[in-house]
């Protein structure tokens, strides 16, 4: 392990013993956590631009997966602040964030598919960057919204540089990763184009893999939201569904699903296209 | 099901028209930018002229994909003919202007031909996805709420006051970068090895920009598109201004756009 990568592990493992002691619970525990997975995130963002640019598979990889937790561990920071105050529906919002974030973490990330993958990787990183209709861009919409609904709990003077700074670390690192992942595939393809390339079918079918696995999963969180209804359980679970495509307004007038699979189907025909083109030339 | 199938029809609408009019509109700003400028003006419709000089033929995936990215993005937008949009709606839209970028250069040279190399273009999608999520932050800080639907009509109410000030400041700082990105872009010497998708999706991007600050951040209480006007004649001075300063104002603006909306939370 590289020697810089060891302040973000450290406040993961920070946050963690947050976590175990029962700290990460109280008023200030909260801020703390959430101070952590911010610093986190930003450490990790920065890692991960250099990694890009380097072409570096396991940096790449492992920054990103710090990101992710980064990610996690703010939601989970900010959930358990929103817990300190009586409206119970806040704090869901944020602790389905964590949960999506490390979803994220776990499918999408398997950084040994990045690593090894040299053929049809740009699917994957698809996925790693967060575009919507992923388990990281809901996640990130589910951070967002937690976030907003800060100043709805508490009304003192703090709340504001927070929204203000969770804010603007959340755009500067999403916006990072989304720079991070072309810079890679520019290096990576390059690399590629010099060396040999052989096609091997794991390799071709891993990136896919990938991008199914960090799919958001909407028919399983519809039914399981369905059985959560029906459980009656006793704190709210609420509209999760409706809070995630349709967004949080009674004038939703998109579904960010039917613009994303009219993007991916649009992809999918250009790219066929240019595929017959280029070997018809 | 009726009623979304009707909304994204009328959102298709409104980004095919300002496809459409995106060339003109933005050729009055270059041609209002370049008063005072040495040489030769070009006309008004002289970016209908360039696209049409663009390589169309060459069907390229990655400049074709930003366009798409681009074209849902106008599609949202706010006012016009679309519908007042919420924050998961905006938080989309922003989404979709930051893959825009990273499809480019997935998929393809993307902005090849602007002059700015990719690697600059990359990482300032960093400053410029943190400017637009602090403005959802703006946006939301003053409706109070998740549930935006009147908060473009709460800001209005509030013009005049220091914060708002910033908030718009900040927002027409990311405009004018863009502004200046296009304006290098059709302008520059790479001019010519530009795609057609590539040069439309910049001059959308610009657009869909213009209309989020008139629409949102520009306080005066004007139906969308004479807001829209006013507000590309305030950015064809300020495109004026830079050139005549001979400035290189795109990292600055890009700097200051997300500082700005930053202070404007703080400033509440």
């Amino acid at each position: 392990m590289k020697r810089f990568y060891a302040a973000p592990i450290v406040l993961l493992v920070g946050a963690c013993l947050l976590f175990l002691t029962g700290w990460a619970f109280t008023f200030r525990g909260s801020l703390a956590l959430t101070a952590c997975g911010l610093l986190e995130t930003l450490l990790a963002a920065r890692f991960l631009w250099q990694a890009g640019c380097r072409g570096d598979d396991k940096g790449f990889s492992g920054s990103a997966a710090l990101q992710e937790a980064g990610y996690a561990v703010t939601a989970a920071g900010l959930g358990c602040l929103l817990l300190q105050y009586p409206n119970a529906a806040l704090p869901f919002v944020c602790f389905s964030a964590a949960a999506l974030f490390l979803a994220q973490l776990v499918f999408a990330l398997s950084g040994v598919v990045i690593a090894t993958s040299r053929t049809g990787y740009r699917l994957a990183l698809f996925c790693v960057a967060g575009v919507p209709m992923t388990l990281g861009f809901a996640g990130l919409w589910q951070l967002c919204q937690g976030t907003l609904s800060l100043p709805m709990a508490e009304a003192a003077a703090w709340v504001k540089p927070l929204l203000a700074v969770v804010f603007a670390l959340l755009g500067l690192t999403w916006g990072l990763r989304l720079g991070a992942c072309g810079m890679y595939y520019r290096s990576v393809s390059a690399g590629a184009a010099r060396g040999e390339s052989r096609f091997r079918l794991a390799e071709a079918l891993a990136p896919v893999l990938n991008f199914v696995l960090g799919l958001f999963p909407i028919l399983l969180v519809a039914q399981a939201e369905q059985v959560l209804l029906s459980a009656r359980l006793p704190f709210p679970v609420g509209d999760y569904m409706g809070l995630i495509w349709g967004g949080t307004g009674r004038y939703a007038i998109y579904s960010p699903l039917i613009l994303a699979l009219l993007f991916f189907v649009l992809l999918a025909v250009l790219d066929a296209v240019s595929g017959r083109r280029g070997a018809a030339s | 099901m009726k009623f979304l199938m009707i909304n994204i029809g009328v959102g298709l609408v409104q980004a095919l028209a300002l496809t459409l009019a995106a060339p003109l509109l933005l050729g009055i700003v270059f041609r209002l930018a370049r008063i005072g400028r040495s040489g030769p003006a070009d006309g008004l419709l002289f970016l209908y002229g360039r696209l049409g000089a663009a390589r169309f033929h060459d069907l390229s995936l990655g400049p074709t994909a930003e366009f798409v990215c681009v074209f849902l993005a106008a599609s949202m937008l706010p006012g016009f003919l679309g519908a007042k949009i919420t924050f998961g709606d905006f938080t989309l839209l922003t989404a979709l202007l930051g893959m825009a970028a990273l499809t480019a250069a997935l998929y393809g040279e993307g902005d090849g031909g602007s002059g700015v190399p990719q690697k600059q273009g990359l990482f300032e999608a960093g400053l410029f996805c943190a400017a637009l999520f602090l403005s959802i932050a703006c946006r939301g800080f003053h409706a109070m709420s998740t549930m935006l639907p009147d908060a473009a009509f709460q800001f209005r109410g509030t013009y005049l006051t220091g914060d708002t000030e910033l908030a718009v400041l900040g927002f027409f700082s990311l405009l004018a970068a863009e502004g200046e990105g296009a304006l290098r872009y059709f302008t520059g010497t790479r001019a010519d090895a530009m795609t057609f998708w590539g040069a439309l999706a910049r001059l959308l991007r610009t657009v869909v920009l213009l209309m989020l600050c008139a629409e949102l951040f520009f306080p005066v209480p004007l139906p969308s598109g004479p807001r829209a006007l006013v507000t590309a004649v305030l950015l064809a001075v300020a495109l004026a201004v830079l050139g005549h300063f001979r400035l290189y104002a795109r990292r600055i603006l890009l700097t200051a756009a997300p500082v700005l909306l930053f202070l404007s939370i703080l400033a509440q």
